[in-house]
């Protein structure tokens, strides 16, 4: 197999938005897509391949400007030939708030396939879940948002646990597949959520996205627990003085 | 007792006569002959030119713009006066990280306006901090590797851009890195189960915010980590536990007014099992202006914060972009005020960056104000995103994006498209121009 890596050259101009098509030549196989080091961070389109043609559409949060930088790669067979790429029909926007459309230059190279794709061990990074409602969205109920990053393989999807109200709190949790925005099941947020990210050779990271307040009842046994202890060494302190003025003084 | 003779007139007469010949000597010593070269530079100021210096292929750097009554013609070249206001280039941010017996080392990408173009760079090395340094070309690229250096002894580094003519024009902070051997012994690896740890890999960020302010760090779009920068606008922070790969960096500033500066950004590669040090991080000036609206005529004050004590350039933009400096005070708050006699009628916007000792900040965020006829003063800024945050709790970040990805190429309700109007382009559908709006406003 090898790795083509597809860079992308903004010039002298800073970019925050790359979206439309990359026109692979007919007949060449594909055997993966990954965008685990890509300059782009959110995908609006995450990167597919249809009939030769790759989709994609994404932004990068505060822009980019410098030498090029990888866009995506792709996994092809050991033997194909470099194919020519159309890059015509991709947009390239302007990180300068009013979303201009500039050139940028696109280059593809060759590397080794990657040992670190097959022997990845490290889960996705730390990621922090967010929760927020939108009239617009879900009816204006509460969701959750999410997004990780995978260096080695990439993020191949995501899971979801929702500890439903009355659920012992030692019930192990029900994983479902699903996307972000997440439409929170347990909207009065008795219980909490727990999202899974999963890289694509199966490696995971669990993060609690919602924990909810702990019972008062709980604070008032933890501070009695607290204050006998606190009692309870006092009296020792006390004794111990007490003892060793007795014996000095006689 | 002594006693102190008076002046005479003879003798007021005399010092008149003695200062005028001595300025008009003086004067006449810098004029400058007329020259021409096929190809020379000249880059001493001339003070009275009153002449015209003429080539085929010559640059001439020089103040005659401010001062001359002179001429220059050429076939080719180009004349850059108002040197004293010469608009330098943003030192770069440098990242150093520690391998074998050597450290690799990667810059961000320096861009140069008004006659300055980034011929290339030169690497500086020293075994003792501060230097001095022994100065390597490398070409125009951004990245180095400096190998044959022994373990265990820090190295310190400078990163130097040069004008296509191989001057300097400026110089980044200084970073540093210790090499170290590679882990040795015995078999890696081994071991069955679970998922590998990664150790020691990450980052050390420093520079300047503004003075005891808010400085926020994103990795790939997210909140990383907050921190306060100093009474000396100082700030360092780490960040441990990463994997290796291409990080996305992005850095801000909130000032004493919750305004926030643009976001400087920077790709780095993070090396598995080494700190990164990435240092020279100079956040933009925050600014504002007290009108939207000012009388031709009148003064707009330009205002905002940096690092205390430095020197602000402000451009004002006109159908030639004009420069003025102020100083900032020791808290880093600055104000000018603008004369706008010296701009015509019509939209105008305002940038300003900022230097300190030998470090340059890019241009900051740009401020548009008009000049008419009546004058309308600007709503205090509340520190709030202007566009791209569409549930309005002051931030743009995967929120907003997922809110807007909802709507990504869907026909927009009622509800919504007031929204899309005036938070988004306003074109009535969510595209790629929308999204690029809220990159750009992006705070995590």
């Amino acid at each position: 197999m090898q790795n083509i890596i597809i860079s992308i050259d903004p010039g002298p101009q800073s970019i925050n938005a790359i979206g439309g098509e990359i026109i692979i030549p007919q007949g060449v196989e594909v055997i993966s897509i990954a965008s685990a080091n890509s300059v782009v961070k959110f995908w609006m389109e995450a990167p597919s391949l249809e009939a030769g043609h790759l989709s994609l559409a994404g932004i990068i949060p505060g822009g980019y400007q410098g030498q090029p930088i990888e866009l995506i790669s792709l996994i092809l067979p050991e033997s194909v030939p470099v194919p020519k790429f159309d890059f015509s029909k991709l947009k390239v926007l302007a990180n300068d708030g009013q979303g201009t459309m500039v050139t940028a230059k696109f280059y593809v190279t060759v590397t080794p396939i990657a040992d670190q794709i097959i022997t990845d061990r490290i889960p996705p990074e730390e990621f922090t879940p967010l929760i927020s409602s939108d009239p617009t969205l879900f009816n204006g109920q509460k969701f959750l948002v999410f997004s990780a990053q995978d260096k080695q393989s990439g993020i191949s999807h995501y899971e979801v646990c929702e500890k439903k109200a009355g659920d012992s709190k030692f019930a192990s949790c029900i994983w479902q597949k699903n996307e972000s925005p997440y439409l929170i099941i347990n909207q009065k947020l008795d219980q909490r959520i727990e999202v899974k990210a999963v890289d694509l050779v199966g490696n995971e990271r669990v993060v609690r996205a919602f924990s909810p307040p702990l019972d008062p009842l709980y604070y008032l046994i933890g501070a009695i627990i607290v204050g006998v202890f606190i009692l309870w060494g006092a009296r020792f302190i006390i004794r111990k003085l007490s003892r060793s003025s007795r014996s000095s003084s006689s | 007792m002594r006693s102190i003779k008076p002046i005479t007139n003879s003798n007021k007469k005399f010092l008149a006569l003695f200062y005028l010949v001595a300025v008009l000597g003086i004067v006449s010593l810098a004029q400058a002959d007329e020259y021409t070269s096929s190809s020379f530079r000249v880059l001493d100021p001339v003070l009275a030119p009153a002449q015209f210096s003429t080539s085929t292929d010559f640059q001439l750097f020089g103040s005659l713009g401010e001062m001359g009554l002179g001429t220059s013609t050429a076939i080719g070249f180009g004349l850059q006066s108002a040197w004293l206001f010469f608009p330098v280039v943003a030192t770069p941010v440098v990242s150093a990280t520690a391998g074998d017996g050597s450290v690799a080392l990667s810059w961000s990408a320096v861009t140069a306006s008004l006659g300055w173009t980034v011929g290339g760079y030169n690497v500086g090395q020293a075994t003792v901090a501060g230097g001095p340094y022994s100065y390597t070309s490398l070409g125009n690229v951004t990245s180095t590797t400096r190998s044959s250096l022994t373990n265990g002894t820090p190295y310190y580094f400078v990163i130097r851009p040069e004008d296509a003519l191989s001057n300097t024009i400026a110089t980044s902070s200084e970073v540093s890195a210790t090499p170290v051997s590679s882990g040795g012994g015995g078999g890696g690896g081994g071991g069955g189960g679970g998922g590998e740890t990664v150790t020691a890999t990450g980052v050390n960020l420093s520079g300047y915010g503004y003075p005891l302010s808010k400085v926020t760090i994103l990795k790939d779009g997210q909140i990383a980590i907050t921190t306060i920068a100093g009474p000396d606008a100082k700030f360092a922070v780490a960040l441990t536990g990463l994997s290796a790969g291409e990080y996305l960096f992005a850095v801000y500033g909130e000032d004493n007014q919750g305004r926030r500066s643009t976001l400087f950004t920077f790709p780095v590669y993070l090396t598995k099992g080494a700190m990164t040090n990435i240092s020279g991080i100079f956040l933009s000036p925050t600014i504002d202006v007290d009108k939207r609206e000012v009388a031709h005529g009148d003064n707009i004050a330009i205002f905002g914060q940096t690092v205390g004590s430095s020197t602000v350039t402000i451009a004002v933009n006109s159908n030639q972009e004009i420069f003025v400096r102020t100083l900032a005070g020791v808290g880093g708050l600055y104000l000018y005020n603008f004369d706008t006699t010296l701009i015509e009628k019509g939209d105008h916007t305002t940038k300003s960056k900022s230097t300190v000792l030998n470090e340059i900040s890019p241009f900051g965020a740009v401020v548009n104000f008009r000049v008419g006829t009546t004058t309308v003063l600007a709503e205090p800024n509340q520190g709030c995103p202007l566009r791209g945050d569409l549930n309005s709790d002051c931030r743009v970040n995967l929120i907003d994006f997922s809110i807007a990805a909802y709507w990504y190429h869907r026909p927009l309700t009622a509800d919504f498209i007031p929204r899309e109007k005036a938070i988004l382009s306003g074109d009535g559908k969510v595209d790629l121009v929308d999204f690029s709006i809220m990159a750009y406003y992006w705070t995590g």
